[in-house]
């Protein structure tokens, strides 16, 4: 097994997964209908006219559409993946614009609603919204192209071959239709083509490649963009639900008292362990929870720091075996062999907008606006918990401020459902900063093992990787799942060995049983395994006196993928001037990492200012393969950066008295501004298909601070956040 | 008894209501430009501006500031023309989530009517209360000087 192949495979197989359940499947509304080959049979009953649904101005009925031309020339693109910070309506808006040969500006990106448009069951995340898109949108809208040239063909009475399309405007040299007149011309069927026809050359983009401004960006700059927590319904009610301090603790038993009786009190739930408040204010409904006398069962002993500490410790042999190439047991006599453990904390996701979820349950259907990352996803909770059909609920997007993984969990919008089920009017769920330290989720603690050998020529002879950590991936599913796979591959993305050893390498996976929820954030066990793996590779150079960009580009195989790590590290190192002087009292170093289809390297520059580490300045090399908005390439590697050097210096999150000790940010800060490096990023690579943005330029973080602190100081600070020693 | 709010005013029923300014505005009048972050002063995205200066909405009373000009996103800009703020930010393509910008923004914006010309250390030091976690400090950063130029340009 190579070294990038569990990632990329995981990735594959939700993608393939992802096409199988729609994205390919594209209708086409144009005030009428028309479709895509793989829902061609369904769509063709539409298209013939069989099926009312597809009737003009009645687009909202339309389950699987992307496109909406109007005969006032509109060209509306519907997106399911949430905007989230991400800029994907800017990207795929520029995608779509190619392919139609319209002006990406014309193109108006609305963010849909489940009940329109792709069925998107994946939610946004996993740095996959371009790469899965790609493909489908640009088959979608180049089908919708050569329909519209057939139309004007037969309406213009020439052959379609003679016709060109420049910005929405079909002509033939004398006579010319703009796409919404060809839309109000045309009565009949829409003939879907048989084929996709043949996309354009990468050489004929006039959108993709270029740094298009973000389409979310002018509202969200004087106020009026429209996040989960701003949603305001007439006659909304406002929830409040009873919630565990101490971690584990569970409801034993509900004295209710008066809440009932209280101001502005409509509903009260009490079933099993949902203690909740539905009531005209929001300080109503926390007053009438707070009158209820709960009874809580406490784990005895309290979950303690150091049961999480102990329990996350790496035992060789307990763990999988992921990857095992060769005999990396039995080093060379002549090599230099190193170990050395490395561990990274909890953390929080700490997206500045607290979740919040407006659901309106009426009698014959279900609103609902939730700031969520799987509006699909959510669909199936709601149902299932107030027991509806599935068609009758619809959840609205909204923007998210901040997603990092945290807001892939239905709980919150289940809630509203219940309380507005229990009210019968919409109720509005909005969780404090204490609740979201207390009672999510949290990014798993790990614990690493690393061992090698290296002859004194600089090769590195074995390799092995034992990592500990809670679940990641695993957690959104039944236990069976875990029980039967045996690790977990959310916990070890970027945890395989890229490096060639060449007596043999291991990397061995350790589910480790927490007794606190942990799952995804943002790159998943991304940022601890660079930093765990590129720690260590640099102690192997440091042990045979070799610069550590040479060492990397040495033991780094001379494969496609290979040769992509060599030149984001050699990239890196060019915008860094690495090996020449620095200020005095700075140090320099260098990481790597790949994930979702992107190589990333990064050198970053520190110097001890007060006793702690000052990142300066990080110098990021991206190779995200075919970039579709350099903006977005950049912003994307800022911000992983960005929260990277967070994880890096300031934050943990630590279990004090059975309970996080964290309820707010004085006890977790984040970094600030001050503390913030300057950053440069250069992008590389030739690839043709987009690789992943959103995670992977998180992963060397960690790995190139540590090593610069290493360079400066010669200690191998092994723990994050790093701290050196009084 | 009123709050004057963007040059609005808005009747308040009762000169005794110490609940946070941010709730009010938010939860009432329907002003969700100005966001919730932390309730504990710490992040800064409930930032608004009272009386020109730089305040966080989640530790302010609302009863602190009756008679006094607020002043909140929804009113940075002069009607259609952007405040040098908000054209800088668009410009640098600053915001991400877009959460804590409008803090961001309105703490940049009274820093520079006290400031006209800042430093570089001068920016750092304006902008380190408020957090940004999708990482957008480094161009906020270029932004506020940004902002500076075309404040001068305008004014020019």
């Amino acid at each position: 097994m190579s070294a990038q192949t569990p990632p990329k495979r995981w990735r594959l197989s939700r993608r393939g997964l992802f096409i199988g359940v729609g994205s390919v499947g594209v209708a086409l509304t144009l005030g009428w209908v028309v479709g895509m080959p793989r829902l061609r049979r369904s769509l063709a009953a539409f298209a013939d006219g069989t099926e009312k649904a597809f009737s003009r101005g009645a687009p909202d009925a339309t389950p699987t559409t992307w496109f909406v031309i109007a005969s006032d020339n509109s060209i509306t693109l519907h997106i399911q993946k949430i905007e989230m910070g991400q800029g994907i309506h800017t990207a795929l808006a520029q995608i779509a614009a190619d392919e139609l040969d319209v002006a990406w500006e014309r193109i108006r990106v609305k963010a849909a609603d489940t009940g329109y448009g792709v069925d998107d069951a994946n939610g946004t995340g996993n740095s996959e919204s371009v790469v899965s898109h790609y493909l489908p949108l640009r088959q979608a809208a180049a089908s919708l192209r050569a329909m519209l040239t057939q139309v004007a063909a037969s309406t213009l009475g020439v052959a379609p071959e003679s016709l060109t399309i420049n910005d929405g405007v079909i002509s033939n040299g004398s006579q010319s239709l703009t796409f919404g007149e060809i839309v109000a011309k045309h009565s009949g069927p829409w003939q879907v083509p048989e084929t996709t026809p043949a996309l354009k050359e990468a050489s004929a983009f006039r959108y993709i490649g270029q740094a298009i401004p973000r389409v979310d960006l002018p509202a969200k700059v004087v106020g009026a963009a429209q996040y989960g927590h701003d949603i305001r319904l007439p006659g909304m009610l406002w929830g409040a639900v009873a919630r565990p301090t101490i971690i584990g603790a569970t409801i034993a038993r509900v004295d209710q008292r008066d809440a009932q009786a209280q101001p502005g009190v409509v509903s009260v739930i009490v079933d099993g362990q949902f203690v909740a408040v539905a009531a005209e204010s929001k300080s109503q409904a926390l007053a009438a929870l707070g009158r209820m006398q709960i009874t809580w069962n406490t784990p005895d002993p309290l979950v303690s720091q150091a049961d999480i500490d102990r329990l996350t410790t790496v035992v060789p042999g307990q763990g999988i075996d992921i990857q095992l190439e060769g005999n990396p047991d039995t080093p060379p006599a002549t090599a230099i062999a190193r170990e050395l453990e490395f561990r990274t904390p909890m953390a929080a996701h700490a997206h500045l907008e607290p979740q919040a979820a407006v659901v309106d349950v009426r009698a014959d259907n279900v609103e609902a606006w939730v700031s969520t990352q799987v509006p699909v996803g959510l669909v199936d909770a709601i149902a299932t918990a107030i027991g509806r059909e599935r068609d009758q609920v619809v959840v609205h997007p909204v923007y998210l401020g901040g997603g990092f993984g945290r807001r892939l969990d239905p709980t919150l919008g289940v809630e509203a459902a219940r309380l507005s089920q229990a009210a019968q009017r919409p109720v509005c769920v909005q969780w404090s900063r204490a609740e979201e330290f207390r009672n999510g989720y949290v990014r798993p603690p790990t614990h690493h093992l690393l061992r090698g050998s290296v002859t004194p020529d600089g090769t590195i002879q074995t390799l092995e990787h034992y990592q500990a950590s809670g679940d990641v991936l695993l957690t959104i599913f039944p236990p069976l799942v875990g029980n039967i796979l045996g690790w977990d591959i959310g916990a070890m993305r970027g945890g395989m060995l890229y490096y060639q050893a060449a007596q043999g390498k291991r990397t061995q996976s350790q589910r480790v049983a927490l007794p606190v929820a942990t799952s995804f954030w943002r790159g998943l066990g991304l940022l601890a395994n660079g930093f765990a793996i590129e720690g260590f590779i640099d102690e192997l150079a440091h042990a045979v006196g070799m610069d550590p960009l040479e060492f990397r580009l040495k033991n780094l195989p001379d494969t496609p993928f290979g040769r992509r790590m060599q030149g984001v590290l050699r990239a890196a190192a060019t915008a860094a001037r690495w090996g020449e002087p620095l200020p005095a009292g700075q140090a320099q170093g260098i990481a790597c990492s790949a994930d979702a289809g992107t190589c990333v390297a990064q050198v970053a520059r520190v110097s001890i200012v007060d006793g702690a580490v000052r990142v300066h300045q990080v110098f990021a090399a991206v190779d995200a393969g075919l970039v579709i908005n350099p903006t977005g390439v950049h912003t994307q590697t800022e911000g992983g950066i960005v929260m990277g050097v967070s994880s890096t210096l300031v934050e943990q999150l630590t279990i004090q008295d059975g309970a996080f000790a964290a309820v707010n940010f004085d006890r977790y800060p984040l970094l600030r501004n001050s503390q913030s490096p300057d950053i440069t990023v250069v992008i590389t690579g030739d690839g043709t298909e987009p690789g992943g943005m959103g995670e992977p330029p998180i992963g060397p973080v960690a790995g190139a601070i540590g090593n610069a602190v290493f360079a400066l100081t010669g200690q191998r600070l092994t723990q994050l956040p790093l701290t050196l020693p009084a | 008894m009123e709050l004057l709010i963007n040059g609005q005013t808005y009747p308040i029923a009762d000169n005794g209501d110490t609940r946070p300014l941010v709730l009010v505005l938010r939860d009432e009048l329907a002003l969700t430009g100005t966001k919730f972050g932390c309730g504990a002063g710490i992040c800064g995205a409930c930032t608004v501006l009272v009386d020109d200066v730089a305040t966080r909405a989640c530790q302010t009373p609302v009863n602190s500031v009756i008679g006094k000009n607020i002043r909140t996103i929804e009113g940075l800009a002069d009607g259609d023309t952007l405040h040098p703020v908000q054209q800088a930010f668009l410009e640098l393509q600053v915001p991400q989530c877009g959460w804590c910008m409008s803090g961001q923004m309105l703490t940049a914006a009274a820093f520079l009517q006290d400031n006209p010309d800042p430093s570089a250390d001068d920016i750092v030091a304006a902008m380190d209360k408020n957090y940004c976690r999708c990482g957008t400090y480094h161009r906020i950063r270029q932004a506020v000087a940004r902002a500076a130029e075309l404040q001068k340009e305008n004014q020019a």
